[in-house]
């Protein structure tokens, strides 16, 4: 019901995280570890697009007006956070 | 649908049973959950009553802080005026910030879900009574003492986020800054007890076919905001007390000079400060989406939607503490990261709005008191939230930063976001706890003063903070165009004074509590808070079908009073509520709840005195009145797990559940898992602040004790979670020999925690690292002395099992007692085990 929502956490800290290590090992904003960055957003938008289709394809088999709510609220969380995670990837897109 | 446990949902159409309750039902009920007498009001842990003396307490702070505004806004009328000297405006501004954040907002917003949750999810009370109770005798003894810290000259000066190095003994040497320090962890544990209340109360206690579909908003937000504080209150209990040990041990955990770094308790307190924000935000947005709707008279529009923008609320906010650090030099990048989330998060805050919006349109609004405040809300938080955007950008932050701006914008989002649908609730849900209801027309003059007042306070605050106003100053020069604007800001301050003065009158002319009936339902609220109540809560635990059960199930509220529904007596013979399933809400057992006794109150006395004589340096009587503290706990504690009576009893239509649940699916074990929870933040944020301060001053760290010293800790550990499985194994065999053998067993695990605990301090003192030398010596010996104390909570669990056994407390047919104790030697356990192998693995030799 969440998955979307904590895979933005996992994303947010996880840029963040990779910002911070950058700034000890090198500079934050070093191209080979935005790279690495790029690659983690790719796969988190990745999963959260896979989150997205499940949590559709759950909410057209449920016919039961009980359950519709928890696939409902799933399927809008992973669509927000596949924008929420695209927003959040352009600073590392733009480097700055 | 599927059964999530078993339960046949079919058997709901056997309610409302048909034909009269035996005679005698009902006084049953009045009788158990009677009203206190004399010293009784004191111990009283019945929600109806803990809620209303919390609610009080709240206002109370809210009126002080008040009065401490107006004292600055009127030291600020004019340039150079003499009414305050700058230290003692130092100690107000911090004084005022700190109560209104933390001794009116959060347990203001507790004390209405303790009040309000147990009608609303039609349960009897909530699960953890005396949890409440102590909670609030905490924060009420806690509140107080900060509060009154101002009239001896020893009030905290720093701020309201005591940034070190100004909060440090350097800069701070007197033990003002002590008062915040331990007066606020302090006041953070009562916090998270209500919490735990408020989240095993809405999943667990729900009425029977309330599904997640049909969980009022409100209680999403309650639950929201109660999973919030167990993520972002442990930060500023962990960064207090790394500031308390800096202070009185010299531990440099914020000290430069010996790799520290002040930036570490930014992170630590804004990472609980920003949710803090949304902690606040959020149940005051969950009663705006529960008062509009009865207000305007129509559904809520997109009811999905915006508990989806409640839950992405409750995340994103976690990613945005950072933007309160935009000036301290952080790179570009990651700045740039917590602007894209601060931006984003206005996102979820405004389907809120526009969904608020719909519904009055929709509808047909009754301008009302609450109405008004309602609306008021509306205009005033979207404005706050306007300028919110703009401080989220990086450039307009760097001018804003620190000035009167800030101020407005604060401000706005915290009156329009918490103040004004705080007064919006007390109007309209007032009427349920008072047999009369507050006067429409004096709180028509309460808004518009209030109203008035605060956009004249806070609009020109804009412009004095972009004309160069910095915050925290006590008077500014004449000549530079401040004259105005400070003027108009003192006038709307009096203004919204003489609102709130008017509501304290309208209060005390028709606030009449604890009485036999209430003022009914003048807003034809659709809750099931409305239901006719007494001090039992509702007279029989409704089926619900609906969101809104008063206006779609026809004749909720006769069947309901005629006792048709569940649990319309006292089958055990004492207090009772229905324990339910997390998420289709089924009967799953019921709960025998606790009688009224003292224990709770002298607990909170207790730990209240433990803190506060700390704060003045009296070690000896501070350790004493933790002594006792602990002593009272275990009292209390010793009144959970109690013997069965009946293994089952009939709830209603000849429905039976168990009188007993141990496990997962037990409420017990649910505050257990949340508060270890609590300790596993606590735990995270301490890996944080070493792997930061190694990342600041890696030269100085030493090389970490030998491997071998690691191997022990970490087999001592593993061994503790096995001897805790076996003993519960044991216990459920049933032999003869099974309880003092599963006892030993436990004592074994609590020796074995503690063996590991002593192994790993040795091995760090034998290299030779001092606390008070390095970060790194820091950090290491918080990780221990945190362990330590956790060693110690297991070693009382150990000696409390060993008096549970003597006391032939210890069955197979009552395992819950051993779970838990099991279930918390597990986490410490893992927590030693995880501590040695971050302090040995990273940086590593």
């Amino acid at each position: 019901m969440t998955g979307g929502l904590i895979l933005w956490g996992v994303h947010f800290l996880g840029v963040y995280s990779l910002a911070s290590l950058a700034d000890v090992v090198a500079t934050a904003d070093d191209p080979l570890w935005r790279a690495v960055g790029l690659v983690f957003s790719g796969t988190c938008l990745l999963a959260a697009a896979i989150l997205l289709t499940m949590s559709l394809k759950r909410l057209r088999r449920s016919s039961d007006g009980r359950s519709r709510f928890p696939e409902q609220l799933a399927a809008l969380g992973a669509g927000l956070a596949l924008v929420a995670i695209a927003w959040q990837t352009l600073p590392t897109v733009i480097g700055y | 649908m599927k059964s999530e446990t078993g339960f046949d949902t079919g058997q709901y159409a056997r309610f409302p049973t048909p034909g009269p309750r035996p005679p005698g039902e009902l006084a049953e009920l009045e009788r158990l959950w009677c009203r206190p007498k004399g010293w009784q009001w004191i111990t009283a842990i019945n929600n109806n009553f803990v809620g209303v003396y919390y609610v009080g307490a709240a206002m109370l702070f809210f009126v002080l802080a008040g009065i401490l505004a107006v004292l600055m806004r009127t030291q600020l009328a004019v340039p150079m005026a003499g009414l305050l000297p700058a230290e003692t405006y130092n100690q107000i501004f911090t004084v005022h910030g700190t109560m209104m954040m933390f001794l009116f907002a959060v347990p203001a917003v507790e004390a209405l879900a303790v009040l309000l949750l147990p009608q609303m999810l039609g349960a009897r009370d909530l699960p953890f009574p005396r949890l409440s109770a102590y909670a609030f005798w905490a924060y009420l003894i806690g509140g107080l003492a900060f509060f009154c810290s101002l009239f001896f000259g020893l009030a905290p000066n720093g701020g309201w986020f005591m940034y070190p190095p100004l909060s440090s003994t350097a800069f701070s040497p007197g033990i003002n800054a002590d008062f915040w320090l331990l007066g606020i962890g302090f006041i953070e544990i009562s916090a998270i007890a209500g919490a735990i209340e408020i989240i095993v109360g809405v999943l667990r206690n729900r009425a029977p076919g309330m599904t997640l579909d049909k969980l009022p908003v409100f209680a999403w937000a309650m639950l929201i905001f109660a999973g919030m504080i167990i993520i972002a209150f442990p930060s500023v209990i962990l960064a207090t007390t790394l500031m308390e040990l800096e202070r009185v041990f010299s531990w440099p955990f914020f000290d430069p000079l010996k790799g520290g770094d002040p930036l570490l308790w930014q992170h630590l307190f804004w990472f609980f400060g920003h949710p803090e924000v949304y902690i606040i935000f959020l149940p005051a947005a969950g009663a705006m989406s529960t008062m509009i709707p009865a207000i305007a008279r129509t559904p809520l529009v997109g009811h999905t939607a915006v508990v989806l923008a409640m839950l992405a609320t409750g995340f994103i906010s976690f990613g945005v503490w950072a933007h309160h650090m935009f000036t301290t030099g952080m790179p570009t990048i990651s700045t740039s990261y917590f602007s894209a989330a601060s931006m984003a998060v206005s996102i979820p805050a405004g389907i809120q709005v526009f969904a608020w919006i719909a519904t009055i349109a929709a509808g047909r609004m009754r301008y009302t008191t609450p109405g008004l405040f309602v609306l008021g809300a509306l205009v005033t938080f979207t404005m706050g939230g306007l300028t919110g955007v703009m401080v989220a950008m990086v450039p307009f932050d760097w001018q804003a930063h620190d000035s009167y701006f800030i101020v407005a914008h604060l401000h706005y989002v915290l009156i329009g976001g918490m103040v004004f649908p705080f007064f919006a609730a007390i109007y309209y849900w007032l009427p349920m706890s008072s047999s009369r209801p507050l006067s429409e027309r004096l709180g028509k003059w309460v808004f518009w003063l209030m109203f008035t007042g605060m956009h004249l306070t806070f609009l020109p605050m804009h412009l004095s903070g972009l004309m160069g106003m910095p915050r925290r100053v006590f008077t500014y020069l004449p000549g530079r165009g401040l004259e105005l604007p400070n003027l108009v800001s003192t006038i709307g301050a009096v203004l919204m004074a003489a609102g709130v003065l008017i509501w304290v009158i309208d209060m005390i002319r028709n606030f009449r509590p604890f009485g036999d009936r209430d003022a009914g339902n003048p807003h034809d609220g659709p809750g099931m808070e409305w239901l006719p109540t007494g001090l039992y809560s509702v007279r029989s635990i409704p089926v619900v079908t609906s969101l809104y059960p008063l206006w779609e199930q026809k004749n909720l509220a006769r069947d309901v009073e005629a006792g048709r529904y569940f649990l319309p007596d006292a089958p055990t013979g004492g207090r009772e509520t229905l324990v339910t399933s997390t998420l289709n809400a089924e009967p799953q057992y019921l709960q025998r709840m606790p009688m009224p006794s003292a224990w709770h109150v002298w607990a909170a006395v207790f730990t209240a005195g433990f803190f506060l004589l700390l704060t003045v340096q009296a070690y000896w009587p501070s350790a004493l009145s933790g002594v006792l503290a602990v002593w009272c706990m275990m009292k209390w504690c010793w009144m959970l797990d109690r013997p069965r009576v009946e293994d089952t009893v009939d709830i209603g239509a000849g429905i039976r559940v168990p009188t007993y649940a141990s496990g997962p699916s037990s409420h017990g074990w649910w505050a257990m898992v949340i508060t270890l929870i609590v300790a596993g933040m606590i735990l995270a944020m301490a890996a944080f602040s070493y792997v930061f301060l190694w990342s600041r001053n890696s030269q100085d760290w030493i090389a970490p004790p030998g491997l071998w010293s690691l191997v022990v800790v970490v087999g001592g550990n593993a061994a503790a979670v096995a001897l805790a499985w076996l003993s519960c194994r044991v216990l459920a065999l049933d032999r003869p020999r099974s309880p003092a053998v599963a006892t030993a067993l436990m004592i074994l695990a609590a020796a074995a925690v503690g063996g590991g605990w002593v192994v790993d301090l040795d091995s760090w003192l034998s290299t030779g690292l001092k606390a008070s030398a390095t970060g790194q010596g820091a950090t290491v010996f918080f990780l221990l002395s945190w362990h330590g104390f956790f060693v110690a909570i297991v070693a009382l669990m150990g000696l409390y099992a060993g008096l549970r056994w003597a006391a032939g407390h210890v069955e197979t047919r009552r395992p819950s007692t051993f779970e838990l104790i099991a279930l918390f030697l597990g986490y410490a356990a893992g927590q030693g085990a995880f501590a040695a192998l971050l302090t040995r693995l990273f940086p590593g030799g």
